[in-house]
């Protein structure tokens, strides 16, 4: 299960810049891994390939043991709705809902909501966001807004948590809460969580770390 | 995805004010411009079949011209006449009017007619003198065969049925001479001579190009002071079904030599005005909405692109490109739907309003004395339309373009 990525090659343009070279990687539920490299060296086009929002070149992408080539568009949102979270370096919360209607907001592709509610309460009192729920998004804090964008990640109990850069605006405080949800996330609920980071010091609380050069993977080491 | 679109729409009470108001004069500018000119229009169109006959047959002019009779007289030649030949100085009449009655008594479609012969003579009184136009009319068929009873101020137009040389003058006519009812008056015949006829009646049609200068009088009479006794200038032709007018006058007229019109054929050109009211009508809604529109338009692409972030990370949890088409197009769909009820609604009041303005009577040229609207359903719903298809369009460009924008391609641009 999880991601099982065989030789992905991922090239923009004409004539082609090759940005991915033949990666190949497995990662299995429940890891914490961080992906970490220089600007420019691919780690975000991995993320994206993995997330199967960036299709591949080429290659073959196998998640939870599916051929990902052979999924429709529609199957492949759905995956996406009901099995991954997204976190950016940008919160991207829609400002004209308040904090806890942005975290139900993927409930609402399905129509779950209300269902899920509480669980969303709940994940706000542990992300320590539950006393700004009502407020909207430009009323609060930066560090804040990272972690509502995270519960929003997080409302529809997803396998696999994918973040890019999430703490690349935030200040030390801010990101160190957010790499304590993470580690929390990953630990209690067994998500499998893949970060993007060029914080070597972030990177070292994953127990996975994947470096990239120049779209290989220079290094994988766990500790 | 109507949710998130409402609260868009509701976080920029502003904006959305602006566009809504925009739509709503559009329609509502179509509504009032439609009901007041149309308004006017029925009315008119119905004082033209009032005052016009259904269907109008008339006697041709005797046309002759210099050469029309030379094959007759000198066959093959060249003619060069000395004093060429003239129409003879009788007036137009119908040939053998007997074969029309015959004709119209037969006919199913018809169901009255009038047999008329106009004639322009003076009317003298004491000291003032006047050139009208005197319609002979047999009061009964006459009475069948237009409204003109209805127009009665004065009299009953049966009367000049009665015997003795009564006439029916226009109410305004009637002042001008300082004439009331059952006073006499002198009719100066085409000959010279006069002969005093009583007034029996006044009429008022409401068109003053009309009342101030015809009388109506016994047909005998009109044809004795035209010299024309025993003849037919026109027959006017009432009809059980109005819409029928033109197909049945087209049909008399290739089986006569007279001249055989349609209420609207004889009132062509108030109907090429009409066309040009249309069009402006039509223009000028379409201006309106065209810029309401364009405001909706802009104000949606600029919030796409406020919006592309969240527009990725949308699409990246799992909403398809449907659902962003869905929550842009409902926006503009929404301010069309909303602009297009709030348009009709104020478009009613402003109509409601207009509708009861009076004015002075007697100074316009009709008998109205405020302004008319016409309530049609069909102008509501096509104004309604106007509005929703211009929030639709307004709505669909932008929601489309959005659609199609990658969320990792807004990603990367947004510096991720
Ligand atoms: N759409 C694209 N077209 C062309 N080149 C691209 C595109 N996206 C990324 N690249 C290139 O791919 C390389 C890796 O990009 P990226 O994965 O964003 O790096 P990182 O996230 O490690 O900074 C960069 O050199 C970038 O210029
Ligand atoms: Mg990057």
């Amino acid at each position: 299960m999880g991601f099982n990525a065989q030789k992905i090659v991922k090239s923009f343009g004409n004539p082609p810049t090759v940005v991915l070279k033949e990666i190949s990687l497995d990662v299995a539920d429940g890891e914490f891994v961080a992906i970490t490299g220089r600007s420019g060296s691919g780690k975000s086009t991995l993320l994206y390939s993995l997330s199967t929002l960036d299709p591949l070149t080429s290659g073959t992408l196998l998640l939870d043991g599916q051929d990902t080539a052979t999924l429709s568009q529609k199957d492949l949102h759905r995956f996406r709705n009901l099995n991954m979270g997204f976190v950016f370096q940008f919160h991207y919360l829609l400002p004209e809902l308040n904090c806890e209607e942005n975290v139900l907001f993927p409930a609402r592709k399905t129509d779950r909501h209300e269902e899920l509610r509480s669980h969303a309460v709940q994940l706000m009192e542990d992300f320590e966001i539950g006393h700004i729920r009502k407020k909207l998004s430009g009323q609060i804090s930066g560090g804040e807004r990272q972690r509502v964008a995270i519960a929003r990640a997080m409302v529809m109990k997803p396998k696999y948590l994918l973040a890019d850069e999430p703490t690349g605006n935030l200040d030390s405080i801010s990101g160190e809460k957010v790499l304590s949800i993470f580690e929390r996330v990953n630990q209690k609920n067994g998500t499998t969580v893949i970060m993007v980071t060029h914080d070597q010091g972030y990177a070292h609380r994953a127990r996975r770390r994947i470096g990239l050069v120049d779209g290989r993977i220079d290094f994988d080491e766990r500790t | 995805m109507f949710y998130l679109a409402i609260r868009q729409l509701l976080a920029r009470p502003r904006q959305t004010l602006l566009a809504l108001l925009g739509i709503t004069f559009g329609s509502a500018a179509f509504l009032i411009l439609s009901g007041m000119m149309l308004g006017f229009r029925e009315y008119l169109i119905q004082r033209l079949i009032n005052t016009t006959a259904h269907i109008s047959i008339k006697a041709e002019e005797p046309t002759i011209g210099e050469h029309s009779l030379d094959a007759d007289f000198f066959p093959d030649s060249l003619v060069k006449w000395i004093v060429p030949p003239v129409v003879h100085n009788e007036p137009p009449h119908i040939e053998y009017p007997q074969g029309w009655f015959d004709r119209l008594d037969a006919d199913p479609n018809v169901l009255a007619y009038a047999p008329q012969i106009i004639t322009q003579v003076m009317v003298n009184r004491g000291k003032l003198t006047r050139s009208i136009i005197l319609i002979g009319v047999e009061a009964q068929k006459q009475v069948q065969a237009t409204d003109v009873q209805d127009d009665m101020t004065s009299g009953n137009f049966m009367d000049l049925d009665k015997g003795g040389f009564q006439v029916i003058i226009g109410e305004s006519l009637a002042q001008k001479l300082g004439i009331h009812v059952d006073d006499m008056l002198n009719i100066v015949e085409i000959g010279g001579r006069v002969i005093p006829a009583k007034v029996a009646g006044f009429f008022n049609t409401g068109m003053s190009q009309v009342d101030d200068v015809t009388a109506y009088a016994p047909i005998h009479y009109a044809q004795q002071a035209n010299q024309t006794l025993g003849q037919v200038g026109q027959i006017i032709v009432k009809l059980k079904d109005i819409t029928l007018a033109r197909t049945l006058a087209d049909q008399w007229a290739t089986m006569s030599r007279e001249k055989v019109q349609s209420w609207d054929e004889a009132n062509a050109n108030f109907f090429q005005v009409f066309a040009m009211q249309d069009m402006i009508r039509y223009i000028l809604s379409f201006v309106v909405l065209m810029i309401a529109a364009f405001g909706i338009y802009n104000i949606l692409n600029m919030m796409i692109l406020q919006k592309r972030g969240e527009i990725a990370i949308l699409r990246s949890i799992g909403f398809e490109a449907l659902d962003i088409i869905q929550l842009f197009l409902s926006q503009g769909l929404l301010l069309g739907f909303i602009g297009g009820i709030l348009g009709l609604v104020l478009g009613t009041l402003v109509c409601l309003y207009v509708q009861s303005i009076t004015f002075a009577t007697g100074v316009s040229i009709t008998r109205i004395n405020h302004m008319l609207i016409a309530w049609h359903v069909k102008y509501y719903v096509l104004g309604f339309l106007l509005a929703f298809v211009s929030g639709l369009v307004a709505g669909y460009l932008p929601a489309r373009s959005a659609s199609k924008m990658h969320p990792i391609d807004i990603l990367r641009s947004e510096g991720g």
